[in-house]
């Protein structure tokens, strides 16, 4: 069967999906469909179908299952955020179609990602300049404690979304061209051999500077996704365990005298620990988080039917906690199966890739989607301490969904050229 | 509406994105068993025509057929014949038996051994870019055909 073909029927089964979620919120909550339906399922069938028709023409021979999982994830998350908030729901739709309008608009200009290489520096300056915009006065602004946010007009973006993506591009063309140089060891101390520290200086200053805006806004999330980020893209370009080895360590001792130092970081490891010590403060999220998903049980709440808006932020760090309550852990184990195909998909799409270049950055971007799904969802069912990032594709956010797409479109286009070198 | 119709288009709906888990399922499986039939047949990406002489087109599994290299793109030596009779390894170190020089090609790089069929094995050596054979990468080793295609770093031999 024909991909597209095969993409066709699974946008027809996400569409089904998401419609059918959506009625029965409506029929759950008011027991009758809202007056606009009809509208919003041409509007869903119609956005679905444009991406579609873009893919079969710009990139015919992609993965088929990349837009449809992205496709059901993105559908999921607005039938949740229309449920929990109906404003917020019309700014999601509105950057879900500027996200396929996005992604379109990338596959149709840029036709081999290699052309991104010779951009290298000027990508990764753009990506810290993006970083340190909402540092500005007046034009960024403190949102929930963490200064990541841009103003403009009604408004507010998160540059640091994109500041990933270009990073990310940076890193790949970097690491293709130096990994001989990084892979050979030149120095010697001790039974320890070192590769020549030259070639690291551009990747580690980016890293640094990147690094410390992050820690400087009290963005934890961002720098830790960022950090593993780069710490994957080193070890998919040399093989060598022990940059890993050094860098976990690096990241162990950093995180130990952060939370030694900082008391809004200790907080967080308190309340990770324990969050039911201050339900009605402190802990006061994660406790309602665990109420959400214990009263989803196995099959959920029904849509409509529970009280996910009890859960603060429950439309975009803690959509999670919003799914497994309506729906239950069958529900939340879907949304996680989703990620995992998804993530399965990327690397397989790099290891198909037509370059070298294009291997390691489809493995850098799916390496960043999964380990921020993971970072989030864990920090929802507490895994790991709570860090405030998206839930890629589901959680309510404009930038985060607009960055995904990106990463969705470079997906397709390495995929599509990957296919049509072999 | 009753609680119990909810319930049940509740379970209709997680069933339907179940079903929707069920497709991509098949659709990976169905695609992830087509390339091991595509390296069952090596020889139809390449068409070994460009030779007309009978002595260069022998059965495959013809026990006296020299088996060769031929260099089809390549910086320095393209045109060059390297027979391969036991053994034959390609690599940048000048250990090799023969030495490619070449940023791309690690210093041992791919090992082609005739085996115990004469047929002519190729098995990577762990390699940093790979080995492709007829454009896939060699991750096991696998047995090589006349007119195959196989490529270490920018150098491109076709198998004689």
């Amino acid at each position: 069967m024909k991909p597209r073909n095969v993409e066709l029927g699974l946008l027809l089964l996400a569409f089904i999906v998401t419609i059918s979620a959506s009625a029965l919120t409506a029929l759950g909550r008011t027991a009758d469909l809202p007056v606009d339906f009809v509208p919003f399922l041409i509007a869903v069938l119609l956005l679905l179908l444009a991406a579609h028709m873009v893919v079969r023409r710009l990139a015919p021979a992609a993965n088929p299952l990349l837009l449809p999982l992205a496709a059901l994830l993105n559908g999921l998350g607005y039938v949740m955020i229309a449920r929990l908030d109906p404003d917020l729901a019309a700014n999601q739709s509105a950057w879900a179609f500027l996200g396929v309008a996005g992604f379109s608009l990338g596959l149709l200009i840029l036709p081999d990602p290699r052309k991104l290489e010779p951009y290298r520096y000027t990508l990764a300056l753009a990506g810290v300049v993006l970083l340190l915009l909402p540092l500005i006065p007046r034009v960024g602004v403190e949102i929930n404690g963490a200064r990541i946010w841009l103003r403009v007009g009604s408004f507010s973006i998160q540059p640091g979304e994109f500041a990933k993506v270009t990073l990310a591009v940076f890193l790949a063309s970097y690491l293709v061209e130096k990994r001989e140089l990084l892979r050979v060891s030149t120095r010697r101390i001790g039974p320890i051999h070192l590769p020549d520290v030259k070639h690291f200086g551009p990747m580690l200053l980016a890293l640094g500077v990147a690094l410390l805006v992050m820690l400087a806004q009290r963005d934890l999330g961002s720098s830790l996704l960022f950090f593993t980020l780069f710490l994957s893209m080193l070890y998919m370009a040399t093989e060598r365990v022990a940059f890993v080895a050094v860098g976990l360590t690096t990241f162990a001792a950093a995180a130990v005298l952060a939370w030694s130092r900082f008391s809004h970081v200790q907080r967080r490891v308190d309340i990770w620990i324990d969050p039911f010590a201050d339900a009605k403060n402190a802990g006061f999220q994660i406790a309602e988080a665990a109420f959400a998903l214990a009263d989803g049980s196995i099959s959920g709440t029904g849509l409509g039917l529970g009280t996910p808006g009890k859960v603060p932020f429950a439309a975009t760090d803690m959509i999670f906690a919003a799914i497994g309550e309506e729906l239950g852990l069958l529900g939340a184990s879907a949304v996680i199966a989703a990620f995992i195909l998804f993530c399965t998909t990327g690397f397989r799409v790099a290891t198909r890739a037509a370059s070298d270049f294009e291997t390691l950055l489809a493995a850098g971007l799916t390496a960043l989607l999964g380990f921020q799904s993971f970072v989030i969802i864990g920090g929802v069912i507490r895994v790991l301490p709570l860090t405030g990032v998206t839930l890629p594709f589901v959680s309510y956010g404009g930038s985060s969904l607009l960055a995904n797409y990106a990463i969705l479109g470079l997906l397709l286009r390495i995929s599509d050229r990957g296919e049509q070198a072999a | 509406m009753s609680e119990a119709v909810l319930t049940l288009l509740k379970w209709c709906v997680l069933v339907l994105l179940y079903l929707f888990f069920l497709r991509v399922m098949q659709v990976t499986w169905a695609s992830l068993r087509a390339p091991a039939r595509r390296v069952a047949t090596p020889t139809g990406a390449v068409p070994a025509t460009t030779t007309t002489s009978p002595a260069a087109r022998p059965p495959k599994t013809s026990s006296d057929h020299a088996w060769a290299l031929e260099v089809v793109e390549g910086d320095t030596i393209a045109g060059s014949l390297h027979p391969v009779h036991d053994e034959l390894t390609i690599g940048r170190s000048a250990g090799c038996h023969l030495t490619l020089d070449d940023t791309y090609v690690s210093q041992f790089h791919v090992r082609i051994t005739i085996g115990g069929d004469h047929r002519p094995v190729v098995e990577d050596l762990g390699s940093t870019n790979g080995t492709y054979l007829n454009r896939q990468r060699v991750s096991s080793p696998v047995i090589a055909n006349v007119g195959d295609r196989l490529q270490v770093g920018s150098t491109v031999f076709v198998v004689r």
